[in-house]
């Protein structure tokens, strides 16, 4: 008491009545003493050091004292820090008007704790949850419920033991709520209209004005727990007041009074950080009309129970979808891409099923699966090998190839017959060349195969790169006929370009399948004299394969020999020991292992793509899309996005080898199922061959400019900035131009141009109106990897290494 | 363009009066007017309302305008030209002053067909002169449709002299065709809808009596198979103009359906004799020759503006390539340089080409610093730096 700064009173206008029990009527008095034991009782599971004098203001106030009640919360607030130490002995004399005063310090001070809290809820909202939480206070919504129950207890005069326990949620409850709804905080302002004019700061803090002027014992068994409270996590408090707006009212009423040495130091530093925004404040002159007006108001049912009502609710939804906002903000910062889109919830597969058991027990899936695509220069008989698999294995009838065969040989073209098992459209029929790449699959004893045959006119080069980026080995048909390979390999022929190709997109094996030998007499010199030509440039630093990539079979597709079964009867074929070209294709060793537990695990973790390589109706209703999954795994049910259209669609159904699976994984060639209206506009136009498939939270950007490493072949002619050419990524395609060349490997100088055989680092951009889905290499080495054409011819190859 | 009148002073300033007669003598216009030229033309101007007498309208004629047709006499501040609207917009500020227009006050006026206009030009260089010149020859003019094309995509192209314009673009998917029955038919009848599509868009968007020829650009059977089909199409629907126009249609191979393919379909022999574009075809068939030295690597191909500088003061100039965008400088000082640069190379005996913008091959020069020259014989390091 004594270090009470009369000066400082009097600035408050301060009748300096004290506390003294004495003065209580008796009936008051009896009722204190009455109350005390059980009150302590109650409170000591919290803290039971509390004074007992302490316990005593927090009887209900004398009403005749209220006019001085203003400067007796001063003085009390700013006693409140030092309580423990500083606070009078038992027998101290306080006025009853005090009592209320004191126990609005406490709630000041509960507040200030409160807000601290709140404070650190817009960094980081769990941890403020956490307080809570180690409080062991749940910011519930009962607060509201028991904010209610106390004002009707108030009403009654008679505080009951039992509303103890549950008041500290109700204020934590309320600071943090305040703190998650109201950063403004204006939690502290009451304290302030208490004293000055209540009618003109009303409005702006109705909010909480109620709770900290409304009944003081109540509000004052909340102290005990709430010093605790403060003096644990009173080191950030400090910082705090230095900090936070909102304990600004409460900070210079502290400082103002509080003459403690330890103190004086931190006084000064709060009045400096906040004279200015306080004085205009708390100098307004004391009316006693106004606090006779705001008493009036507390008898009344404050707004602010509804409005607390409100807080918590609200809070209580937002507390819900803050346990889930987290990924829901990846998502969207995933996403941020997609102008107004947002992504979709990600939807559960169809059905519920044990990824490893599946993956394991199913048959299709148990047993490997290889893609290859077939090859090499026009005319060497890839499409007509491609028929004598299908029809030596059984996959194709011989009512059919009869069929053809008189189809055939009506128009004149006998040969062909095997031919047209792939080449179905009439243009193909008509003209005999294979225009597009056709896949099939079919099953031998211990492998599933998926088959792609590729055109092999250099005008459909396009068409054979999307039938490269489905297949992991490729079959390079030579035609063995004299003249007939070295037209194929050394005059422009696409022997060379697709091997470059084959091996720029990352074909990992590759055989080449020496064909009509027949019409060689089986020579053997003629094949040892193709495989060392072939192998020194497969070999060679050109396409640089190693030699181990590369295995030579010689065969005769239209016969029929060494293809599926050699059965021996050619005596000049004696020389060849090897295996036929199925047991070759069944025993190649691939990359891609075997399914166990592991491989799942990292297939699920995997992002999952596929790009689309065939779009089609399947009804009015539905549409398809076909390709290759390269990497991840994919179930029915799941939604996935396209890109770069970012349409979400939920896959219906899934066909592998046409016939209907519930998952898919990487490797596969998967058909999947769509409602044609959960497109944009409803239209399978929109989407075109190269699109990619991803999971709705994918990373997969789309891009007008990347950049990327390119290493250049032989060119006719250089490769300027801004030269038009066709972009090949994976199986899409796309014009574009060089935007800028950043460096060029071995060459200091700045050129904006590109020669044969150079290697350089260049920004590409995208000269289309769509943009395109694509990913660096070091993501995924299928989508991270382009090939650049011009002219009709391929010049380039690159790796992306960054978007 | 006809040209009504000239008249220029000795200090090479001037004027000329000419009516623009098609969309080709806009962009002519649009290379020929400058900043800080002078232009009298008529042109529509809203203007307030005002009653006889008094400047100021009243009652309730207040705060309404008329449009006017007036005759300007402005200078030039911004230029603009969109090939694809056709429309050549000149804003400046009145220079004399009108009944309704006061001066200094700005305007915006677009170039009208059939309407004379007066240009004045303080100086009249040889590039200006040049373009009146050329605008005003009688020979007669080309203009050709193209369509490059693939499996699902085609472009519908109009090139002139000038420029090349993209009309239309069209893109189908096109389903793939699958092994068994019927495998083929979801294809063949996707692509029989495309050439369809073709074929109209194509009718909508060329006036097959007024083009010089019609290519058709793809790789493949795709452009064969679209002639096919309009042939086929017109024979159905009795359509005389296509019957009419039948030898007008050139099929030719293209490595791609983009549009580049169509600069490679340009050089074919066949489209080069139904081309009187010799102008364009001389530049590509240059620039051509340009890639193909800069390729070997010889010195005798550079480009870049002090390089070109440098191997011009040498004399060594076979060729200079020069982008349009470079003589339509505001800059006088930039201008004048390449203007210089220009003669220079005539007087040593060699030749100047003008690559135009709106084509593909000037397109490519502008990304290529905008200038490049072919030399008679190998400069090493012309582009160091100088100590």
């Amino acid at each position: 008491m004594a270090n009470y700064d009369n000066d400082d009173l009097a600035d408050y206008d301060v009748s300096d009545e004290e506390f003294n029990e004495d003065n209580l009527n008796d009936e008051d008095y009896d009722k204190l003493y009455r109350m005390l034991p059980s009150l302590k009782s109650s409170l000591s599971s919290y803290n039971n050091e509390i004074p007992e004098s302490e316990l005593k203001e927090t009887f209900p106030s004398n009403p005749k004292s209220g006019s001085s009640g203003s400067s007796k919360l001063v003085a009390l607030a700013q006693l409140r820090p030092l309580h423990p130490n500083t606070n009078a002995s038992p027998g101290a004399v306080q006025t009853a008007s005090s009592r209320s005063l004191s126990s609005l310090s406490k709630l000041m001070l509960a507040r200030k704790n409160g807000s601290q809290m709140s404070s650190s809820f817009p960094a980081s909202i769990p941890s403020g949850v956490g307080v809570g939480v180690r409080l062991g206070l749940e910011p519930g919504s009962k607060s509201a419920d028991i904010l209610l129950k106390l004002r009707s207890k108030k009403a009654t005069g008679t505080p009951q033991n039992d509303g103890i326990s549950t008041k500290p949620k109700l204020v934590l409850g309320k600071g943090v709520s305040l703190g998650k709804f109201t950063l403004k905080k204006p939690q502290v302002k009451p304290v302030l209209t208490h004293e000055s004019d209540i009618e003109s700061l009303t409005e702006k803090c109705t909010k909480s004005s109620s709770v900290s002027v409304l009944s003081p014992p109540e509000l004052t068994r909340i102290q005990s727990p709430w010093n605790e409270i403060k003096t644990k996590i009173h080191l950030d408090g400090s910082k705090l007041l230095l900090t936070t707006n909102s304990i600004i009212p409460i900070a210079p009423l502290i400082s103002r009074k509080r003459k403690s040495l330890s103190q004086m130091e931190r006084e000064s530093q709060l009045k400096r950080h906040f004279s200015q925004l306080l004085y205009p404040l708390t100098n307004l002159e004391i009316n006693v009309e106004t606090i006779a007006k705001a008493k009036t108001n507390f008898s009344r049912p404050s707004p602010d129970d509804k409005i607390l009502q409100a807080q918590n609710d609200v809070f209580n939804k937002d507390m819900k979808n803050l346990k889930i906002s987290k990924p829901v903000e990846a998502a969207a910062t995933a996403a941020a891409g997609t102008k107004d889109k947002h992504p979709p919830k990600p939807t559960k597969p169809f059905k519920k099923i044990d990824l490893v058991s599946e993956l394991s027990s199913n048959k299709k899936l148990t047993k490997p699966h290889k893609s290859f695509v077939v090859i090499g220069h026009i005319d060497a008989g890839k499409s007509t090998l491609m028929g004598r698999l299908l029809f030596d294995l059984g996959v194709v009838d011989a009512k059919t190839v009869n069929k053809l065969v008189r189809e055939a040989e009506k128009s004149g073209k006998g040969s062909f017959a095997l031919a047209w098992i792939m080449d179905q459209t009439s243009e193909e029929r008509s003209r005999g060349v294979t225009v597009d790449i056709c896949a099939t699959s079919f099953d031998t004893t211990t492998t599933r195969f998926t088959a792609i045959d590729a055109p092999g006119h250099k005008d459909f080069v396009p068409q054979m790169i999307s039938g490269v980026s489905q297949a992991d080995l490729a079959l390079l048909v030579i035609d063995s006929i004299n003249g007939e390979f070295e037209a194929g390999f050394f005059m422009d022929g696409q022997t060379k370009e697709h091997t470059l190709l084959a091996r720029s997109l990352g074909i990992e094996k590759i055989c080449v399948v020496v064909n009509k030998m027949d019409k060689e007499n089986w020579s053997q010199d003629r094949f040892e004299e193709i495989k060392t030509q072939l192998l020194d440039f497969l070999t060679g630093s050109e396409v640089g394969f190693s030699s181990e990539q590369v295995d030579f079979v010689p065969i005769s597709g239209l016969t029929g020999v060494n293809v599926v079964k050699n059965d021996h009867a050619v005596k000049a074929f004696d020389w060849y020991q090897g295996p036929t070209l199925v047991n070759y294709l069944e025993s190649v060793g691939l990359t891609s292992v075997a399914i166990d537990k592991d491989t799942i695990s990292k297939l699920s973790e995997e992002d999952f793509n596929l790009a689309i390589n065939d779009i089609f109706e399947v009804s009015s209703s539905e549409f398809g899309v076909t390709g290759k999954v390269s990497r991840g795994l994919i179930q029915t049910g799941e939604t996935v996005m396209v890109s770069p259209t970012k349409d979400y669609l939920q896959i219906q159904k899934m066909l592998i080898d046409n016939e209907p699976v519930d998952v898919a994984i990487s490797g596969e060639i998967a058909t999947m199922h769509f409602k044609l209206n959960q497109l944009a506009n409803k239209s399978i136009d929109e989407l075109v061959v190269g699109d990619l498939i991803s999971k709705v939270d994918s990373p997969i950007s789309s891009v007008k400019k990347f950049t990327c490493d390119v290493d250049l072949f032989n060119m006719s002619k250089p490769l300027l900035v801004g030269t038009p050419f066709v972009l090949f990524r994976n199986n899409r395609q796309v014009p574009a131009r060089i935007s800028e060349i950043i460096e060029i490997k071995g060459s200091k100088k700045k050129k904006k141009h590109l020669v044969s055989k150079q290697q350089a680092l260049v920004v590409i951009e995208v000269n289309d109106d769509r943009l395109l889905p694509i990913t660096k290499y070091s993501d995924n080495k299928v989508l991270g990897r382009i090939v650049i054409r011009r002219e009709g011819s391929t010049i380039g190859a690159g790796l992306v290494t960054e978007i | 363009m006809k040209l009504i009148r000239q008249h220029f002073e000795k200090d090479k300033s001037g004027s000329t009066t000419l009516i623009p007669q098609d969309k080709e003598d806009l962009w002519e216009l649009y290379n020929l007017i400058q900043k800080g030229d002078e232009i009298t033309l008529s042109t529509h101007r809203n203007i307030k309302k005002a009653t006889l007498g008094s400047g100021v309208a009243q009652g309730k004629d207040k705060g309404k305008t008329e449009r006017k047709l007036l005759t300007l006499k402005m200078s030039v501040e911004d230029i603009e030209y969109t090939p694809s609207e056709e429309v050549l917009r000149i804003r400046g500020k009145t220079v004399e002053p009108n009944e309704y227009v006061p001066m200094q006050s700005y305007h915006t006026a677009e170039v009208q067909l059939q309407k004379q206009f007066t240009l004045y030009k303080d100086e009249w260089d040889e590039i200006a002169y040049g373009i009146v010149v050329k605008v005003c020859s009688i020979e007669e003019k080309a203009e050709v449709g193209a369509i490059v094309m693939e499996e699902g995509v085609a472009h519908l192209c109009l090139i002139t002299d000038n420029m090349t314009v993209l009309r239309n673009k069209i893109e189908k998917s096109i389903p793939r065709k699958r092994r068994g029955d019927g495998g083929g038919s979801k294809h063949d009848q996707a692509m029989e809808k495309f050439y369809q599509l073709v074929n109209t868009t194509m009718l909508r968007n060329f006036d097959l009596d007024k083009l010089k020829a019609i290519i058709l650009a793809s790789p493949g059977f795709v452009a064969a198979n679209l002639l096919k089909h309009v042939l086929a199409e017109a024979v159905k629907n009795n359509d005389k103009t296509v019957m009419q126009n039948k030898s007008k249609f050139i099929v030719v191979h293209s490595s791609t359906g983009y549009l580049q393919g169509l600069e490679e379909s340009l050089k074919d022999p066949s489209i080069q004799r139904q081309l009187s574009t010799t102008k364009f075809a001389k530049e590509a068939s240059v620039f051509e020759t340009f890639q193909k030295v800069l390729n070997e690597d010889d010195d005798r191909a550079w480009y870049g503006p002090t390089e070109c500088a440098r191997a011009v003061e040498m004399g060594a100039v076979k060729y200079l390539m020069i982008a349009d965008a470079l003589f339509r400088s505001d800059d006088i000082g930039v201008r004048k340089h390449y203007i210089a640069l220009a003669d220079a190379v005539k007087n040593n005996g060699g030749e100047t080409l003008v690559f135009l913008s709106l084509h593909e091959s000037g397109e490519q020069l502008n990304q290529l610093t905008g200038i490049a020259v072919l030399l008679n014989y190998p400069v090493p390091d012309l582009d160091e730096e100088d100590d």
